[in-house]
């Protein structure tokens, strides 16, 4: 047992490895949010009336409601006042419009991450659409994606380019009453990513963002929207690590993700934002708002996610299974250590006939983290023949830990079938009395008992993200481990 | 029927608490009248309150409720199943039948007739309906467990509801303290006689000493437009043992709380339940175990079984605090829906704060087994005769925990008699 506890502590010691901070000149307002900060993002980016009208009445909106506290999770109090909502790496002219013009101090920090856009675009055959912090910097491989017409680029660009596409979906998943932290993001929202994929179109890459938060004490509003129209495919990868900060930043994304008739979209996160320092120090506080729509019948969306990162997560990307046949899955590893807090797990809305839906939580907690799951399976009175299967399993590594479930069932139909099981368990003496007897230390035993408890998870990944995700749980647990 | 009152004007006021107090002495009234002031300045629970977010009580809100008048029923007691050979006490109307129970002892008092059990915490019974009981009861049980008893031979407490005015009121609290190294057990039934809608609430304190075990079934069978409460808080000492089953029989609402703190090691605790919710019926049964020290284990198998428009919901929370490693938590909730109106409702929950433990918790609802009916049909029977086998199966599989037999027999032609399993094999 001691044997483990040492390599458990060299792990929990372990230095964030993404943390440095990229000196360039930030073009950031000032502290405060108000109405005049609304209209002059929106002015700064040069948007349609449409969009600032639908900003003022998400503030307005914002401004009525007060923070939710029901999640699971304890921290100092936000004070919105002090924030920034806007930061934007200046360039040039009118912004790069191929690699060569992109800022040089950019290209080295996503080196440093190990994502080098050059070599990703001929070796990985992966499109990037870089966001250093609220901006897009560079978009590649758009014109190889144009070809099929798939369009993929930043938020900003989508609303100069497309402003029907975003006219017609925005905020129709999740409208800017949803929450909190939604009608914030709605109202100061920065950039982020807009996927459009035709009908009848397979997109041949998985799309790929790289979200990074930079500037000191500036929140991050990302907002990505992604639309499968009939008989589509798309997969979407989405990646974050950020600099290494004394003090909590909030970040309150929305991604919205429209699925039409036989469609599908498969959306991977890997999250590894700054989780702040072994005594609960900095941080990213994270509260995210994701969900997907399978509007059209079989249309199916597919939620992935690995998260190791954010002194705070909440976040439980969704699936509203509106057409009949349609398919919603949510895969997730969710790792704390130190004084990690994650509050996140999925909701499944089963409204159409024969709608399936599988959720697979694995949650590891260490040190004194805190990890909860919770989640909502609702059947509607309407869903015939739904299916729901869930199963979370929890793993405690750390003394001083939690681990939590918190699942809702709701069923209205008796024709639909909901099954749910969870376990916690930390890893047992014979499990590593076993891997000793076969010659395997403590430490690889460790890490080989974790990564089988994730492969359910990791599995699910795409090949291109398997890698780093796989990485990202060596960087927080078995890295130092084996 | 039922006329809308205003809350403060609900039938109920000061002189019922004055009332209540000279028939029940054992609290002074002015602990009574401060109950019933804190009943008064309460929010009634609402769906926003998360302990209450599939059960409503607007309509309960806004229904007069009428003092309970004393009945002089004594039987045969019309529908009562049950032939009771063992001690049995007896109470009509929240007041205590002297003449049909068994002789008091050492081992059980009367409520009215004894002096304040100790440590009576007001605080503790601060909820909407805690501190109406508190304001009102007028009588309960007092245990004081002494003599090994086996299960074939429980003490039984018979809760009759003779109420002759819509939803008469019925408030009652019991002790129940098993002492140490004795065994025991106890059966407590809610019975209603007549075709009035009749509302209770009720507040059971279970304490196990050391080593000590109770075998406790609690069975409610109301009028299906009643209104039900109950709030049983077990505390289980070092080594101490509790089984307990819920048997409920659906009404307009039924809310069962049953708090279960394994404060000594090695205490463990298996926590029953079925659930028959037909017609309207709307059944809810929040349990908690709390896990506070060492080797602590627990068990808890909750079942429903729902048809029509009925609701059945289940919150099961499992604690496990740092300082009780090795324990060891399993948790099943299982529904059935057998119509396309009923609703299930399940929130098992484990929030735990140490890694030396084992916990699980599954949950399902759905309807009967396809493949199983498949089964019994491919071996000649008829399909509503193979579902009346697969419901009383699934119903069985929770009676079979119960040793006593003669009891468990009674229990199953009831369930039968309330779902119509007639397996009448002729009109097939």
């Amino acid at each position: 047992m001691k044997t483990q506890n040492e390599a458990l502590e060299t792990l929990l010691a372990q230095d964030y490895e993404h943390g440095f901070v990229t000196e360039i000149e930030s073009d950031t307002f000032e502290a405060g949010l108000n109405e005049s900060v609304v209209r002059a993002i929106s002015k700064k980016k040069n948007e349609p009336e449409f969009m600032l009208a639908w900003r003022l009445k998400a503030f307005e909106y914002w401004q009525s409601l007060k923070e939710p506290h029901w999640a699971h999770l304890h921290y100092p109090a936000i004070d919105y006042q002090a924030l920034s909502y806007y930061s934007a790496p200046k360039t040039p002219g009118q912004g790069p419009k191929d690699l060569s013009e992109v800022d040089p101090k950019l290209i080295e920090t996503y080196n440093k991450l190990g994502i080098p856009l050059k070599e990703q675009e001929w070796l990985a055959g992966v499109a990037v659409d870089a966001v250093f912090d609220s901006v897009s910097v560079a978009t590649t491989f758009k014109a190889k994606l144009n070809e099929m017409g798939i369009l993929f680029c930043s938020f900003s660009d989508a609303v100069q380019e497309h402003p029907e596409l975003i006219q017609q979906y925005l905020g129709t998943v999740v409208p800017y009453t949803d929450n909190f932290f939604a009608a914030l993001n709605a109202a100061v929202f920065s950039d982020g990513s807009f996927v459009y994929i035709p009908p009848g179109v397979r997109c041949p890459m998985e799309l790929s963002t790289y979200f990074r938060i930079n500037a000191k004490s500036t929140g991050q509003f990302e907002r990505t929207l992604i639309i499968a129209d009939k008989d589509a495919y798309v997969s979407y990868l989405e990646g974050c690590t950020a600099p290494q900060r004394d003090e909590n930043q909030l970040h309150a994304a929305v991604v919205e993700l429209v699925a039409l008739d036989r469609a599908q979209i498969k959306y991977s996160t890997v999250q590894n934002w700054y989780p702040g320092d072994e005594n609960g120090l900095g941080g990213i506080y994270n509260f995210v708002t994701k969900r997907g729509e399978c509007r059209g019948p079989h249309s199916k969306i597919s939620w992935t996610q690995v998260e190791t990162g954010s002194a705070i997560t909440w976040k439980y990307p969704s699936v509203i299974l509106k057409g009949d046949h349609s398919v919603g899955e949510f895969y997730s590893v969710a790792l704390t250590n130190h004084h990690q807090q994650a509050d996140t797990g999925t909701k499944m809305v089963h409204l159409g006939e024969y709608s399936k839906s599988t959720v697979i939580s694995k949650g590891i907690s260490a040190g004194k983290a805190q990890n909860t799951y919770r989640g909502l399976v609702k059947i509607a009175a309407s869903a015939k023949g739904a299916r729901n299967y869930t199963q979370c399993d929890s793993l405690l590594m750390g003394t001083e830990c939690g681990a939590h479930t918190f699942p809702y069932l709701e069923s209205k139909n008796n024709t639909a079938r909901v099954e749910h099981e969870a376990s916690t368990s930390k890893i047992s003496e014979d499990q590593l009395f076993y891997l000793a007897q076969r010659g395997i230390g403590t430490e690889d035993a460790v890490s080989m008992i974790v990564n089988g408890f994730c492969k359910a998870v990791m599995k699910t990944l795409p090949m291109e993200f398997a890698v780093e995700a796989r990485k990202l749980l060596g960087l927080s647990l078995e890295g130092a481990i084996g | 029927m039922s006329t809308m009152v205003l809350h403060e004007d609900r039938g109920l006021d000061e002189k019922q608490v004055q009332k209540a107090a000279l028939a029940c002495p054992v609290w002074p009234l002015k602990q009574r009248l401060h109950a019933f002031q804190t009943w008064q300045t309460l929010p009634v629970p609402s769906v926003r309150d998360e302990a209450w977010k599939y059960t409503s009580l607007a309509r309960f809100e806004k229904l007069a409720l009428n003092p309970n008048k004393a009945s002089t029923h004594r039987g045969p007691f019309k529908g009562f199943p049950f032939e009771i050979k063992s001690p049995a006490f007896y109470f009509i109307n929240g007041r205590f039948a002297a003449d049909l129970s068994s002789p008091l002892s050492d081992e059980i008092r009367i409520l009215s007739q004894t002096l304040a059990p100790e440590n009576v915490d007001l605080a503790q019974n601060s909820g909407y309906f805690e501190s109406l009981n508190s304001a009102l009861f007028s009588d309960g049980a007092v245990l004081e467990l002494q003599k090994n008893r086996n299960e074939e031979d429980p003490i039984y407490l018979v809760f009759l509801h003779d109420a002759d005015e819509n939803l008469a009121m019925q408030h009652l609290r019991h002790h129940i303290r098993v002492k140490t190294n004795v065994h025991s057990a106890c059966v407590l039934m809610d019975w209603n006689l007549n075709d009035i809608a009749d509302f209770s609430t009720q507040i059971i304190d279970i304490d196990l000493e050391e080593k000590a075990e109770l075998n406790c079934l609690h069975l409610r069978k109301p009028h299906r437009s009643g209104y039900h409460y109950t709030k049983t808080s077990a505390q289980l000492a070092a080594e101490s043992k509790l089984i307990h089953f819920n048997l409920d029989f659906g009404a307009k609402l039924v809310r069962n709380e049953l708090t279960v703190s394994l404060l000594g090691e090695k205490a463990r605790c298996e926590l029953n339940g079925l659930a028959l919710a037909l017609g309207h019926d709307h059944i809810d049964n929040h349990t908690q175990i709390r896990h506070l020290a060492a080797e602590t284990h627990s068990q808890e198998h909750y079942r429903g079984i729902i048809n029509d428009k009925a609701v059945n919901i289940f919150h099961g929370h499992i604690l496990v605090a740092a300082t009780a490693p090795q324990s060891n938590a399993e948790q099943h909730n299982k529904n059935i829906l057998l119509s396309a109106q009923a609703e299930a409702y399940a929130q098992p929950q484990l929030e735990i704060y140490n890694k030396e433990v084992q916990c699980t918790h599954g949950a399902t609802i759905g309807d009967l087994d396809e493949e199983a009916l498949f089964y019994l049909r491919s071996r000649g029977l008829s399909d509503l005769i193979s579902r009346q086998l697969l419901i009383l199966g699934f119903a069985h599989n929770l009676l079979a925990t119960i040793q006593n037999i003669p009891l468990q027999h009674v229990l199953e032609t009831l369930i039968k008699a309330e779902l119509a399993l007639t397996f009448d094999f002729d009109t097939e």
